[in-house]
């Protein structure tokens, strides 16, 4: 269900509860904005441990030599189709 | 102040090894530099390994928002370093990304660079320390 909330001063705003609780939204939550448009925001809550949320997000990433020739091959790879195009 | 590279971002994982070691980082020095080339390739050590758009752009976030909230200033790459990325990379055996990490140290006022991989320590160029 969406909902309608006005910016007040300084661009502060309030969740609506209906969001609130769908989300299980806390105080200390952390919430990160991405933009889609001009006019769109995509709004990311995430727990309040930032720590955690890295943990969660960076699981299974390393940084042996590996792993960092393996980000170079990817990040060529990527590069190369693009000039394809 | 010291550079922090991609070592140092994967460090702030709560499960990470080395993370009680990168939060006395900021002990030990109150204002570190974040190194914009590490961003780089951390995005790129998401992707390859499968990690979606959103979830890199999520993960970017909140390793900005941490240097961020600590006063971290930001080390970006410039014209200059990727120079002697350039350089770098045709005379020693390193990656793009390590390249750039150099050159973004070298060109940093106390040279140091917070890092554990002993790749920079033969180029001699930077004073390297040890995330322990």
């Amino acid at each position: 269900m969406s909902s309608v909330t006005r910016i007040r001063p300084r661009y502060v705003i309030t969740l609506p509860r209906s969001l609130r609780e769908r989300g299980r939204i806390k105080v200390g939550d952390n919430v990160v904005w991405m933009p889609i448009s001009d006019s769109e925001l995509l709004a990311v809550i995430l727990p309040a441990d930032r720590y955690q949320v890295l943990a969660d997000l960076m699981s299974g990433v390393e940084l042996s030599r590996e792993a960092r020739l393996a980000a170079e091959r990817a990040f060529y790879s990527e590069a190369a189709k693009k000039a394809k195009h | 102040m010291p550079i922090v590279e991609s070592e140092f971002l994967l460090a702030l994982r709560a499960d990470d090894r080395k993370h009680k070691a990168a939060l006395a980082i900021f002990d030990t020095y109150p204002v570190p530099e974040g190194c914009s080339a590490a961003f780089l390739e951390i995005a790129w050590l998401l992707r390859s390994k499968g990690k979606n758009p959103t979830q890199v752009s999520l993960t970017l976030a909140i390793l900005r928002a941490e240097p961020e909230n600590r006063d971290v200033t930001e080390a970006p790459v410039t014209s200059s370093q990727i120079e002697r990325a350039n350089d770098s990379l045709s005379r020693h055996s390193m990656t793009f990304f390590h390249a750039l990490i150099l050159a973004n140290a070298e060109e940093s006022q106390d040279k140091q660079l917070v890092s554990n991989d002993s790749t920079f320590d033969s180029i001699g160029t930077v004073e390297r320390i040890s995330l322990k």
